[in-house]
């Protein structure tokens, strides 16, 4: 499976504290031209062509995607159509958006492109997320959550993604009840903030403090998963420590090189969506290469070693390898200035697991046939 | 068969009453709905049929006759252990709201105590008459024997004068251990079974059954003796202590009055009545591994051996403790 | 919008107004329960229950046969004593009611005993004085009584409607869910809850309403959002999916009502093995 981080525009309506991208000067704010967006779905046609087995997964990213409107991305079926005939059944769209501009206009051509969830993000307790240039903190949550239900009429459904901040730690708790409150039926998942650099230094947390913020939930998740949703990171080591089956994200897989791309609203390509943001391993122009090609530039390649090297090197005889293959390259980087090192993020599962995992399940952290009952990470949307 | 104590109070002094310790120490409770209705759950998953209603005096309950009514609803046969004695309103609201029900769904056991042996007010005796004037035909005679020259023949003449059902619920006074209460000696039983087969004529003249109590040892019974009972008794004869599980007010259950201070247990703690009789049954057992029975001769005895006679009441081996010994089994 | 069920007072000529609705129709003596059953029959619509508004306690109300299989909510103030229940009981038992009560600490006690012997029934409660330990009481009984007993809601409607991944109105359970129905008078002005309507808080003519999709219908449904906007306490509390933040006393601090909804939901996951539909139950339900 390919996913491609897919951005059509890097301009939002909203200015959240810690993003990278609203607070690039240089960030394109304008939607890639038709001819780029024509070219890229002749791009993903060569792509599955030459890899039958494989899916592409396009995700819709930013910036905030529907500020294009629903006529680009019908544009884009109608490209798919065009170009992918033959390989289209392979082709799954995701959308990554902040939810406030959501409206009818939009659901038909949604519908069509067979999207049935979005991918979102929300912070109940603090104003790091706002609207327009005064960072309206009020006006996001009233448009969030106006348009969230809307989208629930028309049939989506919604997964959340809650940035983990210096602010957030001493409410994970409440943090927690809110969302699954407002979306019982939506994933969580909590993701730490990554930061580029100190210039948000104050968000910043410790490795120890993101474990200890997830120790602060997983007890009650666990008591009571059979009416909760999925929460990541905790379902993901749930099926890899106890049911001994492992579905690993970007970070923790070591195969991103192979499995990410991520493409700019010039057309160019770039390893993954934080890559773009950190203007770090870009790999050229859309008009030069496909992505076949891309998988084979000698950075890629160099990243496929980094797996190797890591697990003789500083990864060497870790229990939790196989669960974190030395983490997101770019966080290693942020580490130590290099891609070759292992991100300093796995201290923090190693605490979560140790001080909070294996004493809440009654130490059975070994790969074992035990009936979890957790719902699916996102269901369909309540008739 | 369960007892439901519906209320502490009761508004008679008999000289014998063993369960006068449980309603002296008891606050004045009653039995709430809420808790009647799990009792009548309780007992319907048990499988229960039937369920006796006492106290103190059951009737004072303010809710008794809605309590009936609604056993009798749950499908229920209800037994209440009754002196008889309550007020003209209480009695009116029997008739009227108690009187539709059959015989077979519903039966007093009506205490009567000898006018001429057991002194009581002359308001209570009148009480006691209206009562059976009203419900007789729901109603068999009860008396408990308390002193050897007991007389049984006032008994006679109540059933015949208020058509009360013809079987006698006779009882022996069980001693509370630890009190100095009437009741009858381990070495009077030979002379109050004398005295009672005495009444022979006169049992068999007015068609009264009685079927003895708990209490009676099988050895003090002559053969003629014995197969009289069995023969007036329907072919049911037994001589164990069985002793019925009794509920409180406030949830508590224990076997038998005498005994109510050992080993009382939430009713919470059980899931129905055959957990409630096993435990018991497992208390019995360990008082008569210490004392087999109220008798020197009970240790060895054959009809002991092969259960059919239990040697005397518990109550009446736990008598013979010290007060030490009862701590010891007391269970506290 | 869908169309909503009506619940409306009886009047055949208002009945008459409307087509292919499903219809309660409220009506205040025994004496018009047939009558209006019939009407509503006999109307273009379906007949959803008789809701009897009665003024007696359960035990004097004059309970006939003629009204067996008319589906009916009867509303009564209590109960009365059982000596007085046992009576009617007979009758009672024949028809297909289930019996409305406000909740009393009276009410909430005889309710569990009419439910004990066969009979259906409501407990009402809504926000202000709710004697939390007491419900707590009556829904343990409700869910996990050992013995088989009639049903009660409005923990019988959440538990056959709970589903963990979503919110759930069970105002349902009362005939009080704007999504599903409007309360009419007699001139066909629509209140979304039996309250309002009762206090003449009416948003619009049922025409208007539902041609012009009115707002204020989708503002109510919505309304439960609030609690999240303003960060009241409810956002955060464990029985949230199930209260979804009615019962917030006026100052705003939760007491009583986050641990009752948080230890049914507890139940419920007790209780997660599915619970038999049993093929005899014949009384109607929401």
């Amino acid at each position: 499976m390919a996913i491609v981080i897919f951005k059509a525009t890097e301009a939002c309506n909203a200015r959240c504290a810690y993003c990278d991208v609203v607070h690039d000067k240089n960030a394109i704010t304008g939607k890639m031209p038709y001819e780029l967006l024509e070219l890229f779905f002749v791009r993903i046609n060569d792509y599955l062509l030459e890899r039958p087995e494989n899916t592409m997964e396009i995700t819709w990213h930013g910036g905030e995607p529907l500020l294009l409107g629903p006529a680009y991305f019908a544009k884009a079926l109608e490209f798919q159509q065009k170009h992918c005939a033959k390989t289209q059944d392979k082709i799954i769209h995701h959308v990554q958006s902040n939810l406030t501009l959501f409206n009818s206009s939009f659901t038909p051509i949604f519908k069509k492109l067979g999207l049935k969830s979005f991918g979102t993000s929300y912070d109940p307790f603090t104003d790091l997320r706002g609207l327009g240039e005064s960072l309206d903190a009020n006006l996001y949550r009233r448009k969030f959550i106006a348009s969230a239900r809307l989208a629930e009429r028309e049939g989506f459904t919604w997964g959340m993604i809650y940035v983990v901040t210096k602010l957030s730690l001493d409410r994970a708790l409440d943090i927690f009840r809110f969302l699954v409150n407002l979306n019982p039926w939506g994933a969580v998942m909590f993701n730490t903030i990554h930061l580029r650099d100190d210039t948000l230094s104050h968000l910043a947390i410790t490795p120890e403090e993101f474990a200890d913020f997830l120790g602060a939930i997983f007890p009650m998740w666990w008591k009571n998963r059979w009416r909760l949703p999925s929460v990541e990171p905790f379902r993901m080591l749930v099926d890899s420590l106890v049911m001994g089956q492992r579905s690993l994200i970007c970070c923790d897989s070591g195969d991103c090189h192979k499995t990410h791309f991520g493409l700019a609203p010039d057309g160019k390509f770039f390893q993954c969506g934080r890559s773009m943001e950190w203007d770090l391993l870009d790999f050229g122009s859309i008009f030069d290469r496909g992505f076949t090609d891309v998988l084979e530039d000698s950075r890629k390649v160099k990243l496929r070693e980094r797996t190797e090297l890591l697990a003789q090197t500083d990864c060497k005889g870790c229990e939790l390898w196989d669960d974190c293959h030395g983490g997101c390259p770019l966080e290693g980087w942020r580490t130590s200035g290099s891609f070759m090192s292992r991100t300093r993020m796995c201290q923090s599962k190693k605490d979560f697991i140790k001080k909070y995992f294996e004493p809440t399940v009654n130490g059975v952290a070994s790969p074992k046939k035990t009936a979890i009952d957790c719902p699916a990470s996102i269901p369909c949307a309540p008739a | 068969m369960a007892n439901i104590l519906l209320t502490s109070k009761c508004t008679r002094s008999c000289p014998y009453c063993f369960a006068e310790r449980e309603m002296t120490d008891s606050p004045d409770e009653v039995m709430s709905w809420e808790n009647l209705v799990y009792l009548a759950d309780f007992l319907a998953a048990s499988g229960e049929k039937s369920v006796s209603l006492l106290g103190g005096e059951p009737t004072l309950h303010p809710h008794f006759v809605d309590y009936v009514l609604y056993l009798v609803e749950r499908n229920f046969n209800v037994n209440v252990f009754t002196n008889g004695i309550m007020s003209p309103s209480r009695l009116t609201e029997l008739k009227d709201y108690l009187g539709a029900l059959s015989a077979d769904r519903l039966r007093f056991v009506c205490n009567l105590n000898n006018p001429r042996q057991t002194e009581e007010p002359e308001s209570q005796t009148k009480k006691i008459h209206e009562f059976l004037s009203a419900m007789g035909s729901w109603t068999q005679p009860g008396f408990n024997i308390y002193r050897v020259d007991f007389d049984l023949e006032f008994i006679f003449e109540f059933v015949q004068r208020y058509g009360m059902k013809r079987r006698l619920r006779l009882g022996l006074a069980h001693p509370v251990p630890g009190t100095s209460s009437m009741h009858i000696k381990p070495q009077e039983m030979g002379e109050v079974i004398e005295r009672l087969f005495s009444y022979r004529p006169l049992l068999e003249r007015f068609q009264l059954d009685f079927g003895p109590d708990c209490g009676f040892p099988i050895c003090k019974f002559t053969d003629e003796q014995l197969g009289w009972l069995y023969r007036s008794g329907g072919g049911d004869l037994r001589f164990e202590c069985n002793s019925a599980i009794d509920i409180t007010p406030d949830m508590s259950v224990y076997a038998c009055f005498p005994l109510s201070k050992l080993y009382r247990k939430s009713i919470f703690e059980f899931d129905n009545i055959g957990q409630i009789a096993e435990f018991y049954s497992g208390i019995h057992k360990k008082i008569r591994k210490e004392v087999p029975g109220i008798y020197p001769e009970c240790d060895g005895c054959i009809q002991m051996s092969k259960g059919i006679c239990s040697g005397g009441g518990s109550c009446q081996l736990v008598n013979r403790f010290t007060d030490e010994d009862i701590v010891r089994l007391s269970g506290n | 919008m869908s169309l909503r069920k009506l619940i409306c007072p009886y009047d055949p000529s208002l009945i008459g107004d409307f087509c292919n609705r499903e219809i309660a129709v409220q009506v205040d003596s025994p004496s018009l329960v047939c009558e209006a059953a019939g009407a509503v029959v006999n109307s273009a619509n379906s007949l959803l229950c008789v809701i009897l508004d009665s003024v007696d306690p359960v035990c004097a109300v004059s309970f006939e046969d003629q009204w067996k299989g008319i589906p009916i909510l009867l509303m009564a103030p209590s109960v009365g004593e059982f000596r007085n229940v046992a009576s009617v009981l007979p009758s009672l038992k024949k028809l297909n009611l289930r019996v409305c009560l406000p909740a009393s600490n009276d009410n909430i006690r005889d309710v569990r005993i009419l439910s004990s012997v066969g009979v259906h029934c409501s407990i009402m409660f809504e926000g202000g004085n709710v004697d939390w330990d007491a419900l707590s009481d009556l829904m343990t009984y409700a869910l996990l009584a050992r013995v088989f007993h009639a049903t009660i809601d409005p923990f019988d409607y959440i538990s056959r409607h709970y589903n963990s991944l979503t919110h759930l109105n069970w105002g349902g359970a009362f005939l009080d869910d704007p999504e599903k129905y409007f309360h009419l008078d007699k001139e066909k002005n629509v209140a979304l809850s039996s309250s309002e309507a009762l206090a003449k808080q009416f948003i619009g003519r049922i025409d208007d309403v539902e041609k012009t999709e009115s707002p204020e219908v989708q503002r109510r449904c919505d309304a439960w959002s609030l609690n999240f906007l303003e960060n009241r306490v409810c956002a955060t509390c464990d029985g949230f999916k199930l209260c979804m933040g009615r019962f917030l006393p006026k100052n705003g601090k939760a007491d009583g009502c986050s641990a009752f909804f948080s230890e049914m939901i507890e139940i419920f996951g007790d209780l997660k093995a599915v619970k038999e539909k049993s093929s005899k139950e014949e009384v109607w339900r929401l």
